[in-house]
């Protein structure tokens, strides 16, 4: 095998990559710790909804890929694998994202024992009509629970109008109707197309022996034939937001809730320039709305917004968008109290104090990030599937330039690209 | 890691977990109070107020430009109930000084601004606390009154509280009711404010790779000069909820999907009893993991709900179980949830289960030793209840339970509260791809 090892004198850390025959990707990540954390993870998540293998074109109904998750677990003998972790003493669990499925491990003894159980039942899918009939219950309860919820919502609510075609329009879970079409053939004809060693990667992060974790590794993949994953097919987006950019719901909350988006695009960027767009539009995000700057200070004193107020921005290799998030009994006046405010700092320029300072706090939460050895197993896996090295996170943070920032700001917050969300108490739905 | 005591005085209170294991220590600062119904609310008030201003840092956004500088250090405001106790105070994760590109003392840089909140808070002309800070504070603890029905789950899990801890101290709300915030004054929070400083004594932790020279100096060059001094006398936090003849029962109707069932019990048995360890046991077995009896059967194998779990009130020898179903679904539930609770009584478990509980306990609590919040959170609490005990001692005394020790908890546990929250949606319908 071959494998490449990254240091990081700055955090006095390091981890090895290496790429086992069958194609999956094995990431070590030594850390003297209590608990050893694994992930497996497989490049599927809920925005797969149309693919392309061999030359077959495939759609799918809206929660596959988080029902194929929750059937994993259960093994032909009958057993279920949470009672074989318990054995071990080991936690294991799993989640699905709009770009991947997770399978996660964490423990504190037994880890080979435990990691051998992980790759067993990932890799030796079982699933009956019985079975996957079953699951539905269990799966609608966990949609209404998350429908129930007005921020889950109104985000939700935001996709759809920021997004018109992409996938990642629909919940990940899919809805009550969409499970029910789901079948035995259709989770076992996806397992087929993507969890595939090369379409997985492998995560550990612990006090672990990487010769034992290759064997290990090596009994479960090594007669696993290699073979390309199915290819995700994503509509053609249009850059802005078409169609209305306003959407209300009523529903059981105390005071209107908004989620405000900014649509960005990624289209046609490699992964380190991806990379870079991301740290930059992370620390703009920073700059224009934390809680140390002054829009989020004026709203709030003029009691405004509520003290929940959130801004975040996410991005993958298909789609990307600043969310701003909150409560206001004017959702409106706020929507165009921060467009207005945008606006005008791209005239005057952002202060290289405001700069350096948010720069600051970026640079301190990535050094916090070392001290878990789940959170580092996560973080580093988001590296990997974005393709870049973790420890290149403080070298572009420290790259990014305010000129950088100030002319992603002029392009990327442009009207046309921005939607509004809002929740409204059920006594004063618009209808 | 267990914590070595630094300095113990009348106003301060210090514990030291050293390590270099992280790269950010977590120090926090607590003044523990009895939970007293009317003041209960006023402290919440109080704490965001102060937090709003101070006499050096006089606005909200000059406070967190401050915390951005000391490297974005978190200033959590501390204010719950642990038993009948109410905790209030500030949590900081401090950035190690190995990590720290410029020289600054990041601890006594974080204890000073503390110090500012909570003995220096801005005041008008007339000494009072600022009216503007005060009025919005007012208004928004009101609308965090009135959100909690957002969280369905939380509002449900709220009311069922409310009903099962109506006799005790912790049954008051934190935040109060609207009424109480809307009648409060600039001059009546001023006044609990002096009042309430005066008397405020400090308990301290510190998990992280400073020298404890170092916090110990901080703290006593800043709250050390200002607390007052008075004999630290812990309230009484840990108090068993009586039993009762008839359950009590609660029934509510929300615009939801999903309906939210409560079951409240009495267990008889407190943080520091002789049988704590096996009631942690049997609450594990019950309904704290995926092979635990509520997972396995009312989710897993009748397919009833996503979630269903147990919780142990340590504090208050109370069990809770909650789970989210569809309103169609109770009956169902409520049968089986009651049979596999006889099933435990009954000692009809395998010695598999138990000791895969014990197991998954044991792992969470090595665990402390990864996080500084766990750590803080496990010593905190114990001193809290004034149990004396480690983590290896828990460890310890968690392995040595016995079946017959959980089926003895099991027999204990009498219904107290059943509350139900029906969802009069069906929820979860829509589909905006059917042609997928």
């Amino acid at each position: 095998m071959r494998i490449t090892e990254y240091t990081s004198s700055l955090l006095g850390e390091r981890y090895t990559c290496a790429e086992h025959e069958s194609g999956l990707l094995i990431y070590l990540f030594p850390k003297k710790m209590t608990s050893t954390a694994a992930l497996l993870a497989v490049r599927y998540g809920s925005t797969v909804s149309h693919y392309r293998a061999g030359e077959d074109e495939k759609k799918l109904p809206a929660g596959v890929a988080h029902y194929l998750e929750h059937k994993l677990f259960e093994n032909e003998d009958g057993s279920d694998s949470f009672a074989r972790f318990a054995v071990l003493g080991a936690d294991a669990n799993a989640y699905t994202s709009y770009d991947r499925t997770v399978y996660t491990l964490n423990c504190t003894e037994r880890f080979d024992e435990a990691l051998a159980e992980l790759l067993q039942f990932v890799t030796h899918p079982y699933f009956t009509e019985a079975s996957v009939e079953k699951e539905q219950g269990i799966i609608a309860e966990e949609i209404r629970m998350y429908a129930d919820s007005p921020w889950e919502r109104s985000f939700r609510e935001l996709l759809r109008l920021l997004y018109k075609k992409h996938p990642v329009r629909q919940d990940i879970c899919g809805s009550v109707s969409s499970i029910r079409r789901i079948t035995p053939t259709l989770l076992h004809d996806c397992y087929r197309s993507f969890y595939t060693p090369a379409n997985m990667v492998l995560v550990v992060c612990g006090d672990v022996c990487a010769e034992r974790i290759y064997e290990i590794v090596d009994s479960a993949f090594s007669k696993t034939p290699m073979s390309p994953a199915a290819v995700p097919i994503y509509p053609d987006e249009a850059r802005g937001v078409t169609g209305k950019a306003r959407s209300t719901v009523s529903m059981p909350v105390a005071k209107p809730i908004f989620s405000i988006g900014i649509k960005d695009s990624v289209k046609g960027l490699c992964a380190k320039e991806r990379f870079r767009r991301d740290t930059a539009m992370t620390l703009l995000c920073d700059i224009l709305f934390s809680r140390s700057g002054s829009l989020y200070n004026e709203l709030f004193e003029e009691q405004m917004i509520s003290p929940a107020f959130s801004a975040g921005y996410s991005s993958t290799d298909s789609f990307a968008f600043t969310c701003l998030s909150g409560e206001a009994d004017d959702p409106e006046a706020v929507f165009e109290r921060i467009f207005a405010y945008v606006e005008q700092v791209k005239k005057t320029g952002i202060s290289d104090e405001d700069f350096e300072r948010c720069r600051r706090v970026l640079y301190a939460d990535e050094l916090r990030a070392y001290d878990s050895t789940e959170e580092i197993a996560n973080r580093l896996l988001s590296f990997v599937l974005d393709g870049v090295s973790m420890f290149d996170a403080t070298e572009v943070l420290q790259a990014v330039t305010k000129q950088e920032v100030e002319e992603l700001l002029a392009s990327a917050y442009r009207r046309e690209y921005y939607a509004m969300s809002v929740i409204l108490p059920q006594e004063c739905d618009e209808k | 890691m267990n914590p070595k005591l630094v300095f113990d005085t009348d106003a301060l209170k210090l514990r030291v977990c050293r390590t270099k294991k992280f790269k950010a220590g977590l120090l926090s600062v607590s003044a523990v109070l009895p939970i007293e119904a009317e003041s209960a609310p006023l402290t919440s008030l109080l704490l965001s107020v102060l937090r709003r201003g101070t006499e050096k840092y006089p606005s909200l956004e000059a406070i967190n430009r401050r915390l951005d500088y000391l490297y974005g250090t978190e200033l959590s405001i501390r204010n719950f109930y642990r038993g009948d106790c109410q905790i209030i105070g500030f949590s900081a994760e401090l950035l190690d000084s190995r990590f720290l590109p410029s020289d600054i003392a990041l601890a006594e840089e974080v204890t000073s601004l503390l110090c500012q909140i909570l003995y220096h808070p801005l005041l008008d002309e007339n000494r009072l606390l600022q009216k503007k800070y005060v009025e919005s504070e007012k208004q928004f603890q009101c609308e965090a009154i009135r959100s909690i029905k957002n969280n369905p789950r939380a509002y449900a899990s709220e009311q069922c509280n409310a009903l099962l801890y109506q006799h005790d101290a912790c049954g008051a709300s934190i935040y109060g009711t609207e009424e109480m915030i809307q009648a409060v004054t600039p001059e009546a929070l001023t006044e609990f404010w002096r009042t309430l400083v005066k008397r405020l004594s400090f308990d301290c932790f510190y998990v992280g790779a400073a020298e404890p020279s170092e916090i110990s100096g901080a703290l006593e060059r800043t709250l050390g000069t200002e607390a007052a001094g008075f004999p630290r006398k812990i309230p009484r936090s840990v108090k068993a909820v009586s039993s009762v003849e008839t359950p009590y029962t609660g029934y509510d109707q929300m615009a939801v999907g999903q309906s939210q069932l409560l079951m409240g019990y009495t267990v008889e048995c407190v943080i520091g009893s002789p049988d704590y360890h096996a009631c942690l046991v049997f609450n594990e077995l019950l309904g704290c993991s995926p092979v635990s009896r509520l997972f396995v059967y009312v989710r897993e194998k009748l397919s009833l709900c996503y979630h269903c779990s147990s919780f142990y009130h340590s504090a208050k020898g109370t069990v809770v179980i909650q789970c989210g179903l569809h309103r169609d679904h109770r009956a169902r539930a409520e049968e089986e949830i009651l049979h596999q609770l006889s099933l435990l009584a009954g000692g009809n478990f395998e010695a598999a289960e138990l000791e895969a509980a014990k197991k998954s306990l044991i792992s969470t609590y090595r665990q402390t030793e990864d996080s500084p919040a766990a750590a803080e959170g496990f010593y905190f609490g114990r001193s809290l209840a004034s149990f004396a005990e480690t983590v290896e001692e828990c460890i310890e005394a968690i392995s040595r339970v016995t079946a017959e020790q959980v089926i003895a908890v099991a027999q204990r546990l009498k219904p107290h509260t059943v509350y139900f929250l029906e969802g009069t949606l069906e929820g979860g319908e829509e589909d905006d791809d059917e042609d997928n």
